[in-house]
């Protein structure tokens, strides 16, 4: 089997998995990075995990553009091998324990090199976006949905 | 039915669409007018075209989108009304977010409705450098007026402002600038802040509930999942347009569909339009379409008030700034989704929870650059439809946005703000006093240290006197291609100063007026 038939077949759903394009090892890095992103407590008690960023983050790989889920792919792959190649450890994101999870993340946060800056803002922004996916979230920040916050007569429309 | 607007209002606006579930096969039609692209330039040709009895089609590449199916969700808003699912981007010294719309009605259906008029200068500044003297003198005056009265634009009305731009004006007043609500094309606004995911109100005037049901009414024929790929030409002259049926959940091609017609305009929007002419070997004679890419690059701060603001309360973009436009720099109170704001939030794990729970607490305001020491090129890429953007983020347009942030700054603190997040990589991550501004006045910010987003992009097909330096002549014709017309935000030539939809309409409406007379 060829390194590219391998790395391809890394890139399939697990069978039997409820995500739909997501392979076993994206979500092991989603997982891995949620885990530390949005930890469970704090001023929101739910965690990234439980609001269903995974699954979030899956549907929106699916329902994107082929070229935009590579760029997503793309970016999974570099947070992922990014401890490798950048430092400061000699394993892999989703190998690691959360303290050294939380490193390689605030190493990325703070990089002088632009496009890692870049890569963890798109990482957060895009598990954010996830986060908010829940309707718990929402409603802890207050943020709960009015069509009609000042009770405005019926709308002039 | 309203005062204020002129369109009548109907219960189903999208009645008479044509949809990919319509398609059974390749499609074919003829008309006097094919318009491409249903956004603010595009409705508003195919409007003015179809009730002055023209046979028009209107072509677009998105779906139809309404009431009943917006959701107050970044993502899903993202994924379905969005190009590239919301993460376009530049490439070049900067990453910059573009956004732009897939969606029958384009971009004013996720927009703020900012119909804001240029300063007469910018007419003038246009003439001076681009020859477009025709322009000048309160020559699109009419045209303004008639867009705006049919849109309903009036200034945001204060029972719908809400605290996040209250703060703003607030701050303003307290240190001199002017200040003013923005003219918004939202006649039936409530303040519920969703714009950016699509208005579940329905009080914005989007080109869709718009100028697209009043054009099906005038009798034109409105196609939706049919990307354009080419014009057709016979010699010199464009004879339509060619291009796919798509299929929306799939995202693949299924037929092909081809529209005859007598006069061609392209509105596809500032990064289509050029890669459409640059396809099809026409009207692009000297190459310059995609070149001039221009921008108003953007940042924003967040202001932390010490009391309740409830941002999502209030018109999303309701109070601006004019005071520095002749520098260069137009400040406004911005919201969208929370997620998207979060973007200037600083760390993560639980400093960034803690973060996200003061938005109750937060009102974003936002700066945008003239960009005229910013350029870009667009180009059709060698795979796939979506363009390749390069754009290079100039020194002038970078210290504008830094002095507009510490503009911004002060403001957030003279309206109480206790906090001000400014978003800046390298910069103290919290502002907490007039003194931290100081010292943000004083940091050296480079192009890549703030989160920049550039969702005014024009000059792609820009408009001039000289073949040699412009795409389309005043009148939105291309120079060596008599009855091919480009009619979005691609021929403005520089900077509007300000949000640049109702001078596309504006643009649009004359250049339709121009169509009418000849076709």
């Amino acid at each position: 089997m060829s390194w590219t038939t391998i790395r391809f077949a890394r890139l399939r759903v697990r069978p039997g998995s409820s995500l739909k394009v997501m392979s076993p090892t994206e979500q092991s890095v989603i997982e891995a990075c949620a885990q530390v992103l949005l930890p469970p407590g704090g001023a929101i008690p739910q965690s990234g995990i439980d609001a269903g960023v995974v699954r979030y983050f899956d549907d929106m790989m699916a329902g994107a553009p082929a070229t935009t889920r590579l760029l997503l792919r793309a970016l999974i792959q570099l947070v992922e091998y990014s401890p490798l190649v950048y430092g400061p450890f000699k394993a892999r994101m989703s190998k690691l324990g959360p303290e050294n999870r939380a490193r390689v993340l605030r190493a990325l946060m703070t990089s002088r090199l632009y496009l890692l800056r870049t890569a963890f803002l798109g990482l957060r922004t895009v598990l954010t976006i996830a986060y908010f996916g829940s309707d718990e979230v929402n409603r802890s920040i207050g943020a709960t949905p009015d069509l009609n916050p000042f009770h405005l007569e019926e709308a002039a429309v | 039915m309203s005062g204020f607007h002129r369109f009548p209002w109907v219960d189903d606006p999208h009645a008479g669409v044509k949809r990919f579930s319509d398609y059974a096969g390749p499609v074919r039609d003829r008309c006097d007018v094919v318009v491409v692209g249903s956004g603010p330039g595009g409705a508003v040709v195919a409007k003015l075209l179809a009730e002055a009895g023209k046979s028009v089609v209107l072509v677009e590449e998105g779906q139809p989108y309404g009431v009943k199916h917006f959701k107050p969700d970044a993502g899903w808003a993202m994924l379905r009304m969005l190009r590239e699912a919301g993460m376009r981007s530049t490439r070049g010294n900067i990453f910059m977010p573009t956004m732009q719309a897939i969606c029958l009605g384009g971009g004013s259906v996720v927009n703020s409705a900012i119909s804001v008029r240029p300063p007469s200068w910018v007419f003038d500044s246009w003439a001076e450098k681009h020859g477009t003297h025709l322009l000048a003198d309160g020559a699109l005056d009419p045209h303004f007026a008639e867009v705006q009265r049919f849109l309903g634009v009036t200034p945001t009305p204060e029972a719908v402002l809400g605290e996040r731009n209250l703060a703003f004006k607030r701050g303003c007043d307290a240190l001199g600038y002017t200040s003013e609500p923005c003219p918004r094309n939202a006649p039936g606004c409530k303040g519920s802040g969703e714009c950016f995911t699509g208005c579940r109100n329905g009080g914005k005037t989007s080109t869709d509930v718009s100028c697209i049901p009043a054009a099906i009414r005038a009798g034109a024929r409105v196609y939706t999942s049919m990307r354009v790929d080419r014009v057709l030409r016979q010699g010199r002259r464009a004879v339509g347009v060619t291009g796919k049926v798509v299929d929306p959940d799939k995202r693949q091609d299924t037929h092909d569909f081809e529209i005859r017609a007598r006069f061609v305009v392209l509105a596809a929007g500032c990064m289509a339009s050029p890669v459409i002419l640059q396809r099809s070997g026409i009207g692009n004679e000297n190459g310059l379409a995609g070149k001039h890419l221009r921008a108003h690059p953007g940042v924003a701060v967040l202001a932390v008030f010490p009391y309740r603001v409830d941002p999502w309360r209030g018109a999303s973009q309701g109070y601006q700034s004019l005071h520095f436009l002749r520098e260069g720099i137009k400040m406004e109170v911005l919201w969208s989704p929370p997620p998207i704001i979060a973007t200037r939030f600083p760390g993560f794990g639980l400093e960034f929870k803690d973060q996200l729970a003061t938005f109750d607490r937060s009102a974003p305001f936002d700066v945008i650059a003239d960009g005229s020491d910013s350029e870009g090129t667009v180009s059709g890429r060698p795979f796939g439809h979506d363009p390749d953007i390069r754009f290079t983020l100039g020194e002038g347009d970078v210290k504008k946005l830094h002095r507009g942030l510490c503009i911004l700054s002060d403001i957030a603190f003279a309206a109480g703000a206790e906090a001000v997040l400014p978003g800046l990589h390298g910069a103290e991550p919290v502002l907490r006093s007039k003194n931290d501004v100081d010292r943000l006045r004083n940091y050296r910010m480079k192009a890549q240290d703030p989160v920049i987003a550039g969702n005014h992009v024009f000059g792609t097909t820009r408009m001039g006197d000289d073949p040699k330096t412009s795409v389309v002549d005043v009148d939105g014709r291309c120079h060596e291609t008599d009855n091919l017309y480009v009619a979005d935000s691609g021929i403005i030539p520089a900077s509007p100063a300000v949000n640049p939809m109702l001078t596309v309409m504006a643009l649009a409406n004359r250049i339709g007026g121009i169509i009418r007379a000849r076709a």
